[in-house]
């Protein structure tokens, strides 16, 4: 059970992350290349 | 060959996968369902909501100001005029998944529906499910990613592969290299399990037509292992030719096939009865596609998540797992076009065909199940592969259209399974638009033994759970290309805002 959980909230703690990335990539200003 | 990285991981990465399926099909059958269990039940929500904003992104990008934005050059104008540009994406959006599913799939949510409503509106909600699995949904995603190929290959001059937008659009960081390898080495993965799987369904599908034609009971899966020898033979000898018109003339074949059995089951079978159902659903689809698009059935119980997840959330991932693929091919056909004009044509078109389509295979199922001693449901939930040849011997000659859909059904999976080598060949050498054959013998060869194990599970519920455990690392490339692409077009895409566009 406690496993499980623990899988599942990871799972959706990387999704987190990764949505956060994605607004982060769009905002910041890329420079020069 | 063995300085190229990116190949060698993709063909090992496969390879494994195939091999596991062929010396421990339980095992691999259980790892999928396990894990796909797990990814699906965690992250519904996030996969339905990348489905669903595709759709928003698609729909707005054609309707904004960079609608005007061409596919090439500013001067460059559309390679095939609209019709038969219409009549190719016609083409991309058949293949032997319709075939299969036609009847098959709209039975089969009937009968869970149907234990909760009446018949009529239980009907209706079916046809309304498979019309959204099969429409705006998946063209969007399909749409998504060929305009982000086209766009960067076409005007931007870059190789027409999956990670060339993040290379071109996130400049900084030591990041952007390795991802974008990883994202071109997971649209590899992805479209090899994806045609594997469509592969072994295929092979169902004509081992039971097989076996209807000709009355054979029991041997399925010695059939289904010659028919899969003879399938074998078939794609890999055209892909040591160039034999590119072959393919597109057989393509055209099966499409005519698959064409005109429609227009037969609407003309022969009940006319006004399909013509009132195709109206109907396509109403209820209308009116709910907003609702379904985020649906993910909390506090449903456990029969409508299992259905749910087998179903819905399985397409979309499914269509994730073909977008690269079919987005080549959608790409390659529409350079020159403006993106309003792309999607106008990406998304609607092929849309309204597969609403169509099932409102003719699934309202003959219904009227079938309605209107004969044939047990057409229970013939769906438990062999979807023989529901298509089961449906249309409600009609007459029903020898013969099971005979044509078999034949469909072959040159489908021939086509595909060349094209798919053909595009793997592409993506893993950098973007060559003429691979090595060695190169596309070698994809013919993995896509056959990934085939051949998918197939051993001689389950379509397995198969789709091993293309869904592919596809959903993808998942998390496609939000990626999106935002890289809004990126460039805000950044390089200098359009008139509205005050201006008006003087």
């Amino acid at each position: 059970m406690i496993v499980g959980t623990l899988i599942d909230t990871t799972l959706n703690v990387v999704v987190f992350a990764f949505i956060g990335v994605l607004v982060w990539l769009y905002l910041r200003d890329e420079g020069a290349s | 060959m063995l300085n190229n990285p990116l190949l060698l991981t993709a063909l090992a990465m496969t390879a494994v996968v195939a091999l596991w399926g062929v010396l421990d099909t339980a095992g691999l059958a259980a790892f999928a369902q396990q894990e796909v269990a797990q990814q699906f039940s965690s992250r519904a929500w996030f996969i339905m909501l990348v489905a669903s904003l595709i759709v928003v992104l698609v729909l707005w990008l054609a309707f904004s100001p960079y609608g005007n934005v061409r596919l090439g050059a500013d001067e460059d104008r559309p390679e095939f005029s609209t019709v038969s540009w219409l009549t190719m994406l016609f083409a991309a959006g058949m293949g032997v998944g319709l075939l299969f599913y036609g009847a098959a799939e709209p039975l089969t949510h009937f009968s869970l529906i149907a234990q909760q409503l009446p018949g009529g509106p239980a009907v209706r909600h079916a046809m309304v499910v498979t019309n959204f699995n099969w429409a705006l949904h998946a063209w969007c995603i399909y749409a998504v990613t060929a305009l982000v190929i086209a766009y960067y290959a076409y005007r931007k001059g870059q190789p027409g592969i999956i990670g060339t937008p993040i290379r071109y659009s996130f400049r900084r960081g030591s990041w952007v290299r390795p991802v974008a390898w990883i994202a071109d080495l997971l649209a590899i993965y992805a479209i090899a399990i994806g045609l594997a799987g469509s592969l072994a369904i295929g092979v169902f599908q004509v081992q039971g037509g097989i076996s209807n034609l000709f009355g054979l009971e029991g041997g399925g899966d010695a059939l289904k292992l010659a028919v899969f020898i003879v399938l074998c033979v078939a794609f890999l000898l055209p892909l040591t030719m160039e034999l590119s018109r072959g393919m597109a003339v057989l393509s055209n074949i099966a499409m005519t096939i698959a064409f005109v059995l429609m227009i037969y089951i609407l003309l022969v079978g009940p006319t006004h009865a399909l013509m009132d159902g195709i109206v109907d659903s396509v109403g209820g689809y209308l009116s709910s596609v907003v609702r379904q698009s985020f649906a993910t059935f909390p506090f449903f119980g456990e029969a409508f998540e299992q259905w749910f997840h087998a179903w819905t959330l399985n397409y979309m991932v499914w269509w994730i797992a073909w977008a690269p693929f079919v987005g080549v091919f959608v790409a390659r056909i529409s350079r020159g076009r403006t993106i309003r004009e792309f999607v106008l044509g990406v998304v609607f078109v092929p849309s309204l065909f597969s609403l169509f389509w099932f409102g003719v295979f699934g309202g003959l199922g219904f009227y079938a199940a309605d209107n004969t001693d044939l047990p057409v449901v229970d013939i769906a939930v438990k062999q979807p592969e023989n529901t298509t040849f089961f449906v249309l011997n409600a009609l007459p000659l029903g020898a013969l259209t099971g005979a044509l859909t078999v034949a469909a059904a072959f040159l489908f999976l021939v086509t595909s399974v060349v094209s798919a080598a053909f595009v793997l060949s592409m993506f893993s050498t950098g973007g060559q638009e003429n691979p090595p054959v060695r190169i596309k013998l070698i994809w013919g060869v993995i896509l056959a033994a990934l085939g051949l194990a998918m197939m051993l599970t001689g389950d379509t519920g397995t198969v789709r759970a091993i293309i869904a455990l592919g596809a959903i690392p993808f998942v998390f490339i496609l939000p990626l290309l999106a935002v890289a692409f809004l990126k460039t077009l805000k950044t390089e895409e200098g359009v008139a805002g509205p005050e201006e566009a008006e003087t």
